[in-house]
């Protein structure tokens, strides 16, 4: 009888430590998943933040350019009002903006390179270092967004911590997938200092 | 085809059963000694006992030199954990890295950054080493407190992908909390040497005389055994400890490909780390396990098989397992 007793007690209790176990991982993933997503919007705000420099920078010597540069201005102005509302939930919202804003980027880019003027300022050799740079921010934020959201999605479903599931409040994240196949088109610039 | 999430979970258990391999050994250098007292019941000084073992007082285990190889153990990694950054640095010559010195030490800046977002790291200080070899390390105990160094010859040959690898490779050992794993190691390699010393030249007077009986016999075999891995610990623990240090290296590099997703580039700039082999003189050798390549030019060759006292997997290997990730990669899509 008595040991029908410990056994049971043995039992409740594994169960109870299993239970926060997976609790305090769930915790810490859901965690780091919203930090991670925080990351992406401080990256665009970095991105977005940076256009007006890029832009000052060239607007007197690409004054017949005027078309490029008001696309990227529009196309700014969609992304930081889609970037101001996001959630994991409109992820997609915001992936479609930031795909027009980094296809206007790329074509003003390449306009750049082929003003030999432009080009040959020191200035602008490190705004082209701080823009991609800037690209490659925003893409390794989403990496590590998609990275540590897959784990949490993954972690969710497996046994037995998908009996705690609910307890913890977890649910899927949704992953920043590349929005349109034309936008997976675009080239990424080549700004790569390569002598 | 492996991918790098599977290199990195083969990685992590390789060097954990090196880490149970290791902590047993200490054990066993504690425990030995006091099972070896606990059977002889001979005390150091003792006099040989005239009685048989059951007129003798009841005998008690103090697992007293266990303690004592433990807290030390523990005492001296603390203390040399939280002395090491700054140190390191300053013995280099390492200064700051300026964006507004060059445009190569702005993209150093910003390709750290770049890497402490994709590997979501406190992003450490960038430093630059007046040295003309191309080489770079991590350094650092605790989040907040990282450091990346690169010589001014990596700045030099790398491109832009190159450097990125390189700098999440050394990001890598910093996340993977290598630093303070080779510490402690480094510490306890230094503790065996103690022991083994002190075995060496203390002659431990014991109680032999009950040859019949069996406790003692016992006792013997175990004294014989440790006094055996005592003396062999400094060489032991440090192959060891090698070893632990050449699976952390792959383990960064599986982990600097997740980081860039660009596999290629670690190996390119492994490529020409390798072609330029002198050594990084402005490196010491207590430093060389957080370098991206060895900073002893003799490990830099062509040589294919592991060298058991080296710190890094020969480079030829790296690049080989680097290549079957991108390999793998390119399948999956």
């Amino acid at each position: 009888m008595s040991i029908a007793v410990i056994v049971l007690l043995i039992l409740i209790g594994a169960v109870v430590a299993v239970g926060i176990l997976a609790y305090n991982r769930l915790i810490a993933l859901k965690g780091q998943t919203e930090n991670a997503w925080k990351q992406i919007d401080v990256q665009l705000k970095r991105r977005h933040d940076l256009i007006p420099n890029l832009i000052n920078a060239v607007k007197s010597a690409m004054q017949f350019e005027r078309e490029t540069l008001e696309a990227v201005i529009t196309a700014r102005s969609a992304a930081m009002t889609a970037a101001a509302a996001a959630t994991p939930a409109t992820a997609g919202q915001v992936a479609a903006a930031e795909g027009v804003l980094t296809a206007a980027l790329t074509k003003f880019m390449a306009i750049v390179e082929a003003y030999p003027d432009l080009k040959a300022t020191g200035n602008i050799g490190q705004l082209q270092e701080e823009l991609a740079s800037t690209e490659n921010r925003v893409a390794f934020a989403r990496q590590a967004y998609n990275d540590t959201a897959t784990d949490y999605n993954i972690t969710q479903q497996q046994f037995p911590i998908l009996l705690f599931a609910g307890i913890a409040g977890a649910a899927p994240a949704q992953l920043w997938e590349i929005a349109e196949e034309a936008d997976r088109a675009v080239p990424t610039v080549d700004l790569s200092m390569k002598k | 085809m492996a991918t790098f999430f599977d290199l990195q979970a083969q990685n992590r258990r390789k060097t954990k059963t090196v880490i149970v391999c290791f902590v047993l050994f200490f054990i066993w250098l504690g425990l030995g000694l006091d099972l070896t007292l606990y059977f002889l019941e001979g005390t150091p000084d003792g006099s040989p006992s005239a009685y048989s073992t059951r007129t003798k007082p009841p005998k008690h285990f103090y697992p007293l030199f266990t303690l004592i190889a433990g807290l030390t153990g523990v005492g001296l990694a603390w203390w040399n954990m939280s002395h090491a950054a700054n140190t390191v640095l300053k013995a280099m010559v390492a200064r700051p890295a300026d964006k507004t010195r060059s445009q190569r030490e702005l993209t150093l800046i910003n390709v750290v950054e770049e890497m402490s977002i994709a590997s979501s790291v406190t992003p450490p200080d960038a430093w630059i080493i007046p040295d003309p070899d191309p080489n770079a390390l991590a350094v650092g105990m605790r989040d907040g407190d990282y450091h990346i160094a690169v010589t001014t010859g990596l700045l030099n040959v790398l491109t832009r992908d190159e450097l990125q690898a390189v700098v999440a490779h050394e990001i890598a050992h910093l996340k993977n909390q290598d630093t303070r794993l080779m510490t402690v190691l480094t510490v306890l390699v230094g503790l065996a040497a103690l022991i083994s010393e002190f075995v060496a030249r203390t002659r431990l007077r014991l109680n032999w005389d009950d040859s019949d009986n069996r406790d003692s016999r016992i006792g013997m075999i175990i004294f014989l055994l440790w006094v055996v891995s005592a003396l062999f610990a400094p060489l032991a623990t440090r192959l060891m400890a090698l070893m632990v240090s050449r699976e952390r290296e792959y383990l960064a590099d599986a982990s600097s490909a997740q980081f860039t997703r660009n596999p290629e580039g670690l190996a390119r700039a492994l490529e020409k780390i390798a072609r330029a082999s002198g050594p990084t003189a402005a490196v010491k050798p207590a430093s060389a396990h957080l370098c991206i390549a060895s900073p002893a030019a003799a490990d830099l060759g062509e040589a294919a098989e592991t060298n058991w006292f080296a710190t890094h997997p020969p480079i030829r290997q790296r690049i080989e397992r680097l290549m079957s990730i991108g390999r793998a990669n390119q399948s999956n899509q």
